[in-house]
């Protein structure tokens, strides 16, 4: 109970300089943690990736990264819900409930952020290729997952705990071995529709 | 009822948001990497207009965003937004291809090609258009085989080089040739060859061969049977039926539904699975042979056949490119005098 006290205390620290901002700024703020702006900059980031390469062996290694990214990302936001659902039905008793009601910034059951989870899984994954445009992702993603929390739709450390799951996952997945087959499948099967 | 489009209106404007930021992207993209087939607002000549306009797109499709909090039943649910997005993300694709396509057809009906300066022939079922160079002759001549799978392939800036080297040019009509096999298309050749050592203006101890594509591997496969072939040349030819160019490089040149069509007739072509070039170049030393090929790396020569390297080229539309071209024609010059 403590622990769940103090996680759920951190989004008080967090949201403390946010109060009171001037409407312009909360609109930004919501624009920025919204789920349009950032996941539609990472998709178009991916897109640019998909057909760049100087020559065709970079090209094909980049559009490798890019399924790779892919599916980490689904796996990160399935885990990242598969988690939250978890938490969600283990802190369910009522009590639980009653008590934490009381509780300032109490916003329900903490759950990893699957923003979070989404972004750092690509951005690892895109990491191992290409460190300066997955250091983009990160920062990207990063400043997705800070307006969420300044916005109160997640405890900060949800978004900790979906950062740690995405980038754990981007990693293990980024370094799969035994993805490249199916995945150089996929792109024979592109390039037979002349997309790769 | 109103719950319904509370819930469909957030999703509508952000899918179609997402459609406008993709479209610009693909425009970039098109413009950046030259891809004629994925440029649907204009081609990669006029970048800067296309960057920029590109550019305007997805500005606003981002500020677009800012209305999004305030519309109904915003934000939707997660799963429905990346449903948004990736339905936005995915027509966009198509819809830039058949943008392309629509340009590049556009723009071919407003292109009034000059009327051809050649001389229409018919040899037996084969139809031919010769194209004499100005001056007096005795001119060296060639034969000019298309790609018997893109038979509908302009070969005018090939023609026009060759003929300003003072070449005279039998072309062969690939639209009058139908779907003939090997044997029968190197018949043609013979007959084209025999043509032409028989006009009265050409030099009958210099006739070449030039081939494009698969007709490449033809113009070298007749040479190596021919001996009255002086000189042959072949122009990106295929000479395994692992060829390359048949993805996303054919869009430089290519509308997407182009692209598909050859890749579908290559596929299906039965000369494809009978390619024998390569056993052919030893049997037409010492006659001088050579391939024109695209890609910038690699050998100059293997045994008697010159590899000659131009800076660009198109592997899936050859004769395309002025300098490939121009190549082809100083070499063919140098070799037929």
């Amino acid at each position: 109970m403590i622990v769940l006290e103090a996680y759920v205390r951190t989004l008080c620290f967090a949201l403390a300089p946010f109060q009171e901002l001037p409407a312009l700024a909360e609109l930004v703020l919501q624009f920025v943690a919204g789920g349009y702006v950032v996941p539609t900059a990472l998709a178009l980031v991916i897109l640019f990736s998909w057909f760049e390469g100087e020559t065709a062996a970079d090209r094909l290694a980049n559009q490798q990264t890019v399924l790779r990214g892919l599916m980490t990302t689904l796996a990160a936001w399935g885990l990242a819900a598969l988690c939250g659902s978890i938490l969600r039905h283990a802190l369910s008793s009522p009590e639980l409930q009653q008590t934490a009601g009381l509780w300032a910034c109490w916003q329900g059951p903490p759950a990893p952020s699957a923003a979070a989870a989404v972004g750092f899984a690509l951005g690892a994954t895109v990491w191992r290729q290409d460190w300066r445009r997955g250091l983009g992702i990160f920062l990207i993603t990063g400043l997705w997952a800070i307006a969420q929390v300044c916005c109160g739709f997640h405890y900060p450390l949800d978004v900790v705990a979906g950062a740690t799951i995405g980038t754990a996952l981007g990693w293990l997945l980024g370094a799969a071995g035994w993805l490249n087959r199916p995945l150089d499948a996929l792109i024979r099967l592109a390039r037979r529709l002349m997309l790769a | 009822m109103n719950r319904f489009v509370s819930l469909l209106l957030p999703l509508l404007v952000q899918g179609t948001l997402s459609f406008t930021a993709f479209m610009g992207a693909l425009q970039i993209i098109a413009s950046r990497h030259g891809l004629e087939g994925l440029a649907w607002l204009a081609g990669p000549q006029r970048r800067r207009v296309g960057t920029l306009l590109a550019g305007l797109l997805i500005g606003i499709a981002f500020l677009g965003g800012l209305l999004l909090p305030a519309l109904p039943g915003a934000p939707p649910p997660a799963l429905l937004g990346a449903t948004a997005l990736f339905a936005g993300g995915g027509l966009a694709l198509p819809a830039a291809l058949v943008g392309a396509s629509v340009r590049l057809r556009w723009s071919e009906r407003t292109h009034h090609a000059l009327p051809s300066p050649g001389q229409p022939l018919a040899l037996g079922p084969l139809s031919a258009l010769f194209y004499r160079p100005e001056g007096q002759g005795p001119f060296p001549a060639l034969c000019l085989l298309p790609d018997p799978t893109a038979p509908g392939d302009d070969l005018t800036r090939l023609v026009h080089a060759l003929t300003s080297q003072r070449i005279a040019v039998l072309a062969l009509d690939g639209r009058s040739l139908g779907t003939p096999d090997r044997l029968t298309l190197q018949g043609y050749v013979a007959v084209g060859i025999s043509h032409l050592t028989q006009w009265p203006e050409t030099d009958a101890g210099l006739i070449g061969l030039v081939g494009v594509g698969l007709g490449g591997d033809l113009a070298l496969r007749s040479a190596a049977m021919d001996s009255g072939v002086t000189a042959v040349a072949a122009i990106e030819p295929v000479l395994s039926p692992h060829r390359p160019g048949l993805g996303l490089e054919a869009l430089h040149t290519l509308s997407w539904l182009t692209a598909r069509r050859r890749a579908h007739r290559w596929h299906r072509s039965p000369l494809v699975r009978e390619l024998d070039a390569l056993a052919a170049i030893p049997r037409i030393a010492p006659r001088p042979a050579a391939i024109i090929v695209g890609c910038a790396e690699g050998p100059t020569s293997v045994g008697s056949l010159e590899i000659l390297r131009t800076e660009e080229g198109c592997t899936f539309m050859p004769a395309t490119h002025q300098k490939a071209v121009n190549r082809a024609a100083r070499w063919l010059k140098e070799h037929l005098s």
